[in-house]
């Protein structure tokens, strides 16, 4: 007779199947693969009353198909062939024109991508640190992406011709001088998954843009975190760099000084910095410097009114959870 | 015909699971065979059968990223043939003959076949985590032998051992002599206990 299996192996099949049972599986979704698949068989099949019974739009749409795909015959079904390559063809042709066309427009692409995003570019991943400055290509990423899409001009910005990229990158000049003219607009640590996803797609290759930033530094001494007495840059210094009160440039270089400000333990300055800040584009991200600093000074309770404020205009700012974690928690 | 054979009977609740479906009920009322057997509708074999043709897909060493698409290409075969299914075996017994074509077209197309069971794929269903981890390393182990078999004697065990299928509807549904379907699945046994022996062994090996 045949053997049987040993109780252990039963045991363990015992067990297999109870764990089998718990496997995750989706049978809702496979039957609607299965309703759209049977559709185009219904209609090749004359099963279309089983088919209409379906009722999906999937099903009728395969079923339209494939009532077109068997429905020739002989030459009729050849010139079906012909009719589709040809397509196929010309859509291949298409395609690659249309990648080309947003090749060329890629940009402006990330221009539009990143202005959804601009609310974090101020992120910093940890509550309990302050906004901290640092030197990197996602601030550019973000500086190049704010600017032009608001149409504003980019203040003491270098010629284009200085940091143009060469013809083979469309329209360098309008993405490439304003991003690069703020590159080191330290604000705050922009280092959002956005921003920084952001900044990997730059049309620009990495020699270029090596090139652009050093070009870019020679020609805005002036952003450089110099080493001052107090070791703050002074308001006057960020006022006269601005070139309109509205400028998103002038109101992120404002912020970074702030932060660097209020990084060096001179929150009176900060808050002075941002007095003279204009424009609301970046109004949450002003706000809670400002809260910080009225940490920083002790002054709780205003602290606290700047942070009600804030939770009104910025509910989903990711700065939330600092203001929260901050002085002035709810 | 056997008693065996009768599946839908027309006094055999069908399962909560037509309730679910029929609301797009893909094939019309079931139909009531010439011998007295009601042909059940696409959806009640759906319903009832979904989970047993996705296990068998997954014990004939379909990948788990494939189990949709095999188990999609069973249900579509199923729906063009209900019709035609006459009812001389158990439904269970064909759907398990047309996963096996299916897995072997799976399988083909993705040589080797992948251990790409994990134990975190076991979700947390409430009972200790012991049991868990227990339940998760026997559906691993079991994998694991029922890869090493060859696909003749792996169908068979599936049948006999874990659906309690009959062998002679296996023997039938295999298109094996019945001594043929006896004697793989006694190689299949012997096959699976020396495999988990050695496992074990090689798990107590490893634990020293």
């Amino acid at each position: 007779m045949n053997p049987s299996l040993d109780p252990e192996a039963r045991d363990l099949l015992r067990l297999a199947k109870q764990a089998e049972r718990d496997l995750p599986r989706d049978a809702q979704r496979v039957r609607a693969r299965v309703l759209a698949a049977v559709g185009g068989v219904a209609a090749a099949s004359s099963l279309s009353g089983h088919a209409s019974a379906a009722g999906s739009a999937a099903a009728k749409a395969s079923a339209g198909a494939g009532h077109v795909a068997l429905g020739g015959g002989g030459l009729a079904g050849f010139g079906l062939v012909k009719v589709a390559a040809v397509v196929i063809i010309l859509g291949l042709v298409g395609g690659a024109v249309v990648h080309r066309y947003r090749g060329a427009d890629a940009p402006n692409q990330f221009l539009t991508q990143h202005r959804k995003t601009d609310g974090a570019a101020l992120r910093s991943p940890s509550a309990n640190v302050p906004l901290a400055s640092e030197p990197s290509a996602e601030a550019t990423s973000s500086a190049a992406s704010l600017a032009p899409r608001g149409g504003l001009g980019v203040p003491n910005a270098p010629p284009p011709a200085a940091t143009s990229e060469p013809a083979s990158t469309p329209q360098p000049a309008r993405v490439s001088t304003p991003a690069l003219s703020v590159g080191r607009v330290e604000l705050g640590k922009a280092n959002s998954a956005a921003v920084r996803s952001l900044a990997r797609p730059a049309p620009v290759s990495q020699p270029q843009q090596a090139k652009q930033e050093d070009e870019t530094s020679s020609a805005e001494p002036a952003l450089e975190p110099k080493p001052a007495p107090d070791k703050t840059p002074s308001a006057s210094s960020v006022t006269t760099t601005n070139a309109g009160p509205h400028s998103i440039i002038s109101e992120l270089r404002a912020l970074r000084s702030a932060q660097q400000a209020l990084n060096a333990g001179a929150p009176t300055r900060t808050l002075v910095i941002l007095r003279d800040v204009h424009g609301g584009e970046l109004l949450a991200e002003r706000s809670a410097l400002e809260i910080f600093a009225l940490c920083a000074l002790g002054q709780t309770r205003a602290a606290q009114q700047k942070a009600a404020l804030f939770r009104s205009i910025a509910s989903s700012s990711p700065l939330l959870p600092r203001v929260n974690a901050s002085c002035a928690k709810p | 015909m056997s008693a065996e054979a009768i599946l839908f009977v027309t006094d055999e609740p069908k399962l909560g699971t037509k309730s679910a479906m029929s609301a797009a009920s893909v094939v019309s009322s079931a139909e009531v065979s010439p011998v007295g057997l009601v042909r059940p509708t696409f959806d009640e074999v759906y319903g009832e059968y979904f989970d047993f043709v996705w296990l068998s897909l997954r014990r004939l060493g379909v990948a788990s990223g494939a189990l949709d698409d095999a188990t999609q290409d069973v249900f579509v075969v199923v729906y063009r043939k209900l019709e035609e299914f006459e009812f001389r075996s158990q439904l269970k017994t064909w759907l398990f003959s047309l996963a096996m074509r299916v897995a072997q077209t799976h399988r083909r197309k993705s040589r080797p076949a992948p251990v790409d069971y994990q134990l975190e794929q076991v979700p947390d269903t409430g009972s200790s985590p012991h049991e868990t981890a227990a339940r998760a390393q026997a559906l691993q182990t079991m994998d694991q032998i029922l890869n090493g078999m060859d696909d003749e004697r792996r169908a068979v065990f599936i049948m006999a051992e874990l659906e309690q299928l009959p062998i002679v509807e296996i023997a039938e549904v295999l298109g094996l002599k019945l001594n043929t379907a006896y004697s793989r699945l006694r190689l299949a046994r012997e096959t699976f206990n020396a495999e988990l022996k050695r496992h074990r062994a090689r798990d107590e090996w490893r634990q020293t």
